[in-house]
């Protein structure tokens, strides 16, 4: 018994069913106004109504969609990494020119003090060696401001920073799947590092995979981030051998996950049912060996890391000397010096020299043999890679919960773009953005929890922020600093308050487990993830709603304070606001403008309404109704659930209590600023805004295939056995459990029966039904089956006792079963048994599931317990314990 | 007619939910609850990222001191060596809080020798790294237990076994990941499934005492990484050092001139309500009329009670919806819990108040990032007092302290962490002793497994077993359980060449006997730790699979 429970309780832990079928296959060629807003989400930051406008007067008028040729503009967009030294600054110049901006008499650029590492350095000068006399603790801040600039754009700069929205959002997510952190010394100080690396996410975005890799296998702040910066060959003499840490995440995180994996995401099983590992601890071993010889560019020695040393903006530098050859004493064993094997066993076992010649430069620019490439090469032509990225990227871009041939159609792309090119990130992004399950997402199981950052994009974006350009700088240490920070955006750390922010995860694991499963019922019973709601919690909810009002209370603290709120402009007597705050001013004039339009004050200027204007509800209704159509338009970009909005409405109306307002002259105002903010605010922090749900309801049935013959015959007194069905669902995949059989057979006695089998999806639809004819007769010329209590016991007197307890059977399938009493029992299918017990109704249990009863009735779960004085079946749909009669 | 239905055959969420609300096996007690009136809390102290213990307790015997040192000294090259130097240290006079900067044994000329220079004696196998005062302090005051070369095990294993097929090793070895969650669900075979805490709190959920309203029994003190506590149906509070209040989205009647405001707020209150599906609040409830007559004008509260809330269509919006629901509830609590002051007598090492977080000057050591851990264990005491209170029976906490991931920079890293984790203990020691709560609460450290014995150059990885050590719970007397491996590369306890060793305790020994004092009764234990019973020496007896931690109750 106890090892039944143990192999039920392992079903219970293991893997998740993947549910969601597709609505519809292949690519999207046609595009309703719903799907255009889809599509600007996906791709950007946030959509905001003047993309929606251009899209709309699109000029070219030909069979290609606008919105396929608005994704393809966006693919081949330039960006600041076609010319380096143009005005369109890369993260990684935009952190200098900040540093140096707010700075401007530290050399950031220093000399080392001393001869010998001067000349190491050969000249080079590194930007923020963390010389004494520079403040570069705040490094990372400008790295965050960096961010802020690509993300939102930033008009005070130039038009083009933040206008590559794909390649951004693009670089994003490949940021959480090639994850570095802040979190690692002395990343938080050689925060250019982290700009760098941004840079190399951002250029690559729409490139190759392989590319990338190679190019972030040899950046300084993965090196330093996993410790492959310094790491190098064995030795005996020492008792060193070469670091694991970036070898391991390189396979697990970074190519192909630890289990091996179907086309479609799912995973490989073997005959057991279980996972298969892709790789072991000794092809880590081995990976380790590749990864040796590897140092930050002009670093001095081979030593201590420290933060003053070694650039942060080169590739790293190979040392040859340095570098895996197992000839010292600790491979005394070693068969074959310098070659080392990758999957050992498997169909693509591998073997590597270390010396092979590599085909990217390293950053000296020198040629090197390291291996590397040709080691990075092997695990990007094992066939995880395409699902495992591709559905990182589709959860990050599009839905938490992909349907396995949505994965499978975009992971086929990634193993050929159709020009025999594997890798190709920028096919794999049109594939998968313009899919139909991308605009196909189920009402109820479809879209995601909006991921926190991208909330707050989003909202920033569609009330075209701006930085506050009083806001203090930290760096006031030396007068000819500049007082205000210059064009910058300012919110350091989100991650402190919205629980993530662009390159500071805690680890390399990212902010969230990828395939977390809310507790939940109706989430656990589909099979749902959503990695997302791991990091909402109890105090996410306070925080970023107080974020939310901190920015939005910023229009009116600061920038109606300005003489030119329009404009922005005018800034004498605005105050100041102080380096910790997040400095983003959005823009309020449009909504307010149209609430006041709407009041009967044509201008909609904000000095024109009075306290009177909103007397009469009527008009004030009217007026708030405009306010919504505008939110839906410019904000949220979808309809609004009537009954919210009407209860928006009610509150903005009449819910305000108006007379905190002191002078009668600001009173219009007063009311205007209030309804708009608090619409605002708890519009924008509502579960409308934060999560993406699905826009299309399910209509079409599940449906039903038998297995086994619809028509069969048996001879009468034998047993019937069901042989089984299956059920799928266009949206909630497999609905086998939830088929429900009606129909009598009664082997006893000859004649027809009929069963009936249906099925109703969580949407409501009901499937054909779907019938099997059984002809009972006196003779059939089949086999006889077995009695069900065959391979019981016989303990004397015609009883007998197996899983089910003690019993006599009678005949025609009546047993009278010592604790339930007289019991008619039918086999079923899953080698159970259906027992009907005057009281219970009909129960089923199977020698695997015992004492686990399930009952019709309810439906529920049944768990039977008996003890000296009485049985009990304890009911889980009411948590408690009741006797059984006997 | 009847009607029937089939099952799903193998996995299914429907298996999940129903094989996760196992009953009692035996009769007597309906349902698993604790008897009594006690409080008692466990507190589990995360060592993110696996502790490399052998730097932190270094052997003290001269063999086993020989064979880490031969593995670790660096050969050759002492200067690049990582072994702990065997240099005994005067245990200073923490007694009387005389820890200064000037006094302070570890203290270096540079920041990479601090957790070199030497040890404190215990008397037993094992030393303490010389950051740690506090923590030999604790042991010489018989408060702590040091479990040797624990971690995940399914079944015991020899070296031997390891090449064998009959044998089961845990899966994914030495992937933090999998470790990890090997740790967190209680079972060393799978990669996914229930935290073993959330399944207890799962077991006592809605039962009398058990309802910690509205927080709970498990408490996190970070949002992710918290799977240990994560049940079915029930996930823990996260609670934040300095939580916000929602007072910027003035949803309470507090706050401002009363008869102004407070309608507002429950009319924002109300719409909150109402875009999270939830029922309206009742504005007879909230009343303020009173007041507001003496200005003659009053907006009537937002009746939202006609509309029926709706629960949103989509699945993961409704989820959504709850959590937004649950955290205005909670709120207000962890707001008055945090807020009050903790006022203790006691000092620390330094003559300061408990939780207070040094400074570099005073600790003698640089950092960047310091003190969270000691933050964080304040945290738990104020919840600690509250849960006792208001007549809590049970609580668990999870604290992560991070950063022992060090493959590379250990001697950088280490030295801090195990700096703060010293600290941390020895005040959270002395803040239950003076509450009177140190026999009610048991407090551990864990770990995603041991590290190397043989070093990269800069560092360790990933190894196995690895010591871990215990406090509170009137345990009788500071003492290693279990035996000290050998540390040879290659030697009888290496699972290869590396120097990882193999554990000869199973985290699910420790875990099951720290269920067990909590109040899970022993037939239950093989349903939270199914392999508990390949470690026990009567197959009848989960308590059998125990270390004997030595509670007093």
């Amino acid at each position: 018994m106890k090892s039944s429970k143990l192999s039920f309780m392992s079903l219970c832990f293991s893997a998740v069913v993947f549910p969601l079928c597709i609505l519809n296959a292949n690519s999207k060629e046609n595009f309703s106004g719903q799907d255009r807003n889809q599509l600007l989400k996906m791709s950007t930051f946030g959509p905001t109504a003047q993309m929606v406008l251009d899209l709309n007067n699109s000029n070219v008028i030909n069979e290609i969609a606008d919105e396929i040729e608005w994704l393809d503009y966006q693919l081949k967009h330039p960006s600041a990494y076609e010319d380096p030294d143009d005005d369109w600054l890369s993260h990684f110049q935009r952190v200098e020119q900040i540093a140096t901006t707010l700075e401007p008499t530290v050399d950031f650029h220093q000399d080392y003090p001393n001869e010998d590492l001067k000349s190491r350095a050969d000249g080079y000068r590194i930007f923020n060696r963390f010389a004494p006399g520079t403040s570069s603790y705040n490094l990372d801040a400008f790295q965050m401001s960096a961010w802020w600039d690509n993300a939102l754009g930033n008009s005070d700069l130039n038009s083009k920073v933040g206008s590559d929205q794909l390649r951004q959002r693009m670089a994003y997510a490949l940021s959480q799947l090639l994850v570095v952190s802040s979190t690692i010394f002395p990343l938080n100080g050689r925060a250019e590092g982290l700009a760098y690396y941004y840079d190399i996410l951002a250029e690559n975005a729409f490139g190759n995979y392989e590319t990338l890799l190679r190019h972030v296998l040899r950046s300084p702040a993965m090196g330093v981030f996993l410790s492959s910066v310094m790491n190098q060959k064995a030795s005996l003499h020492k008792n060193t051998r070469p670091d694991e840490n970036l070898a391991r995440e390189f396979m697990q995180l970074f190519t192909i996950g630890p289990y091996e994996l179907e086309i479609d995401g799912s995973r490989k099983r073997d005959s057991d049912g279980k996972s298969i590992p892709t790789y072991t601890q000794n092809d880590i071993v081995e990976m380790a060996k590749v990864l040796t010889g590897w140092n930050l560019f002009l670093f001095p020695n081979w030593g201590r890391l420290g933060k003053g040393y070694g650039s942060y903006q080169h590739l790293m530098q190979f040392h040859p000397e340095k570098h895996e050859d197992e000839l010292d004493e600790f491979y005394s064993k070693e068969q074959d010096p310098g070659i080392i094997t990758l999957f050992k066993g498997k169909s693509w076992e591998t073997k590597l020299d270390l010396n092979a010649s590599d085909e990217m430069l390293d950053g000296s620019g020198s040629a090197t043999k390291s291996g590397l490439d040709a080691a990075i090469r092997v695990l990007f032509n094992h066939p995880n890679v395409g699902p495992f990225v591709s559905r990182h990227l589709i959860k990050h871009f599009v839905t938490s919960n992909p349907t396995p041939g949505y994965i499978e159609r975009v992971a086929t792309i990634f193993n050929d773009d159709g020009s025999g090119i594997r890798g190709n990130l920028k096919a794999v992004l049109r594939v998968m953005l313009l899919d139909k399950e991308a605009y196909n997402q189920s009402i109820e199981v479809g879209g995601r929890v909006k991921e926190p950052l991208l909330v707050l994009t989003q909202f920033l974006r569609a009330m075209e922020s701006r930085p506050w350009p009083k806001t203090e700088s930290k760096m006031l240490l030396h007068e000819s600093n500049p007082r205000y920070l210059q064009k910058m955006y300012s919110f350091r750390s989100p991650q402190d308050k919205i629980n993530q922010a662009a390159l500071r995860a805690f680890d390399v694991f990212n902010f969230y487990d990828r395939d977390f499963i809310p507790p939940d019922e109706n989430v656990m019973m589909n099979g749902l993830t959503s990695q997302e709601s791991e990091i909402i919690n109890d105090n996410f909810f306070p925080n970023v709603q107080n974020q939310f009002d901190l920015i939005i209370s910023n229009y009116k603290n600061y920038r109606l304070k300005c003489s030119d709120p329009s404009n922005l402009t005018g800034l004498d007597d605005a105050p100041e606001m102080k380096y910790h705050s997040p400095n983003f001013i959005i823009n309020l004039e449009k909504p307010l403008s149209v609430l006041i339009k709407g009041l009967g004050k044509e201008s909609g200027f904000l000095n024109d309404v009075n306290g009177s204007d909103f007397d009469n509800d009527e008009l004030f209704t009217e007026a708030v109704n405009d306010l919504f159509d505008w939110y839906e338009t410019n904000l949220l970009f979808a309809p609004l659930n009537p009954n919210l909005r009407s209860a928006f409405i009610e509150l903005c109306v009449h819910g305000f209590d108006h007379r905190q307002v002191l002078r009668e002259e600001d009173k219009g105002q007063e009311i205007a600023l209030r309804i708009v903010h608090n619409s605002l605010l708890l519009l924008v922090t509502s579960p409308e805004f934060m999560v993406d749900a699905g826009t299309v309801p399910d209509v079409t049935p599940p449906e039903i295939e038998l297995i086994g013959a619809s028509a069969l015959n048996f001879k009468k007194g034998d047993t019937y056995v069901e042989s089984g069905f299956k059920a799928s669902d266009n949206v909630f995949g497999d609905m086998q459990s939830k088929v429900t059989i009606t129909g009598d057979v009664n082997t006893s006695k000859a004649g027809t029966y009929e069963i009936t089998y249906s099925v109703v999806d969580i949407a409501g639809n009901i499937s054909e039904a779907v019938k099997r004819t059984i002809v009972v007769a006196e003779e059939v010329t089949e086999n006889p089956s077995l009695y069900w209590w065959t391979g019981a016991e016989s303990i004397g007197n015609g009883f007998y006792q197996n899983w089910l307890g003690q019993f006599m059977p009678f005949e025609s399938g009546w047993i009278y079963h010592l604790d339930f009493g007289w019991v008619y029992v039918v086999e079923s299918d899953v080698q159970g048994l259906w027992m009907w017990i005057q009281d219970e109704g009909w129960l089923w249990s199977s020698s695997a599931t015992w004492p686990f009863i399930w009952s019709n009735q309810g439906p529920k779960w049944l768990y039977f317990l008996s003890t000296e004085q009485n049985n009990f079946f304890f009911d889980y749909s009411s948590s408690s314990f009741r006797t059984i009669a006997r | 007619m009847y009607s029937r239905r089939s099952f799903l055959k193998t996995t299914g969420a429907f298996g999940l939910s129903a094989g996760c609300f196992l009953p009692i096996l035996s009769a007597k007690d309906v349902p698993n609850l604790p008897g009594g009136d006690d409080y008692k809390a466990l507190v589990c102290v995360y060592l993110h990222g696996g502790n490399d213990s052998l730097n932190m307790l270094p052997p003290a015997d001269a063999a086993n001191y020989q064979e880490y040192f031969d593995v670790r000294g660096g050969g050759e090259n002492p200067e690049e060596g990582i072994a702990v130097a065997n240099t005994v240290f005067d245990l200073p006079d923490l007694a009387n809080k005389k820890l200064t900067s000037s006094t302070n044994p570890y203290a270096a000329e540079d920041n990479e020798s601090v957790g070199l220079k030497g040890v404190y004696e215990t008397g037993l196998g094992l030393n303490v790294n010389g950051v740690m005062p506090e923590i030999a302090h604790l042991i010489h005051n018989q408060k702590i237990k040091i479990i040797s070369n624990v971690g995940n095990l399914v079944e015991p294993l020899t070296k031997e076994d390891i090449a064998s097929v009959h044998k089961e090793k845990p899966s994914y070895l030495f992937s933090h990941s999998n470790q990890r969650m090997q740790v967190d669900i209680g079972r060393a075979d799978l990669d996914s499934g229930f935290g073993w805490a959330g399944r207890i709190a799962d077991l006592w959920f809605g039962t009398e005492k058990y309802d910690a309203f509205p927080f709970g029994m498990n408490f996190s003190l970070r949002a992710n990484g918290a799977r240990m506590l994560e049940g079915a149906k029930t996930r823990p509070y996260v609670v934040q050092p300095n939580p916000v209040a929602f007072n910027k989205m003035k949803l309470m009647p507090t706050g401002g001139t009363p008869w102004v405001q407070w309608d507002e707020n429950l009319n924002r209150r109300s719409m909150y309500h109402y875009l999270n599906g939830a029922s309206p609040i009742n504005p007879d409830d909230y009343s303020y009329t009173e007041y507001n007559n003496w200005k003659g004008y009053v907006p009537s509260p937002l009746d939202l009670r006609n509309r029926i809330p709706e629960a949103s269509p989509n699945y993961l919006k409704r989820v959504y919806q709850k959590m937004g629901m649950n955290a205005l509830r909670t709120n207000d609590a962890v707001l008055a819990a945090l807020g009050e002051d903790l006022n203790f007598t006691t000092t620390d090492s330094y003559g300061q108040n408990l939780f207070t977080v040094p400074e570099e000057e005073v600790l003698g050591l640089t950092y960047n990032n310091f003190g969270s851990l000691i933050q964080n264990l304040e945290t738990i005491t104020k919840m600690m007092k509250v849960g006792v209170s208001k007549g809590y029976r049970r609580q668990i906490f999870l604290v992560q302290h991070g950063g022992f991931d060090t493959h590379g920079s250990q001697l950088e890293v280490h030295p801090r962490i195990l700096r703060e984790l010293s600290l941390g203990m020895a005040h959270f020691n002395s803040a239950l002793e003076e509450l009177g709560l140190s026999e009610k609460v048991v407090t551990y450290s864990t770990s995603d497994f041991g590290r190397t014995v043989s070093s990269n150059g800069d560092g360790t990885d990933h190894g196995w077993g690895g010591n871990q050590m215990i406090m509170g719970g009137g345990i009788d007397k500071s003492e290693i359980i279990g035996k000290l491996p050998s540390l040879a590369i290659g030697g009888a306890d290496d699972y290869s060449e590396q120097g990882r060793i193999i554990p000869s305790i199973a985290n699910i020994q420790i875990q099951a006997e720290l269920a067990h004092w909590l109040g899970v009764e022993s037939d239950y234990l093989t349903e939270l730790f199914p392999h508990l019973p390949n470690f026990q020496n009567d197959s009848s007896d989960a308590t059998s699979s125990f270390v004997n931690l030595g509670f007093s109750s």
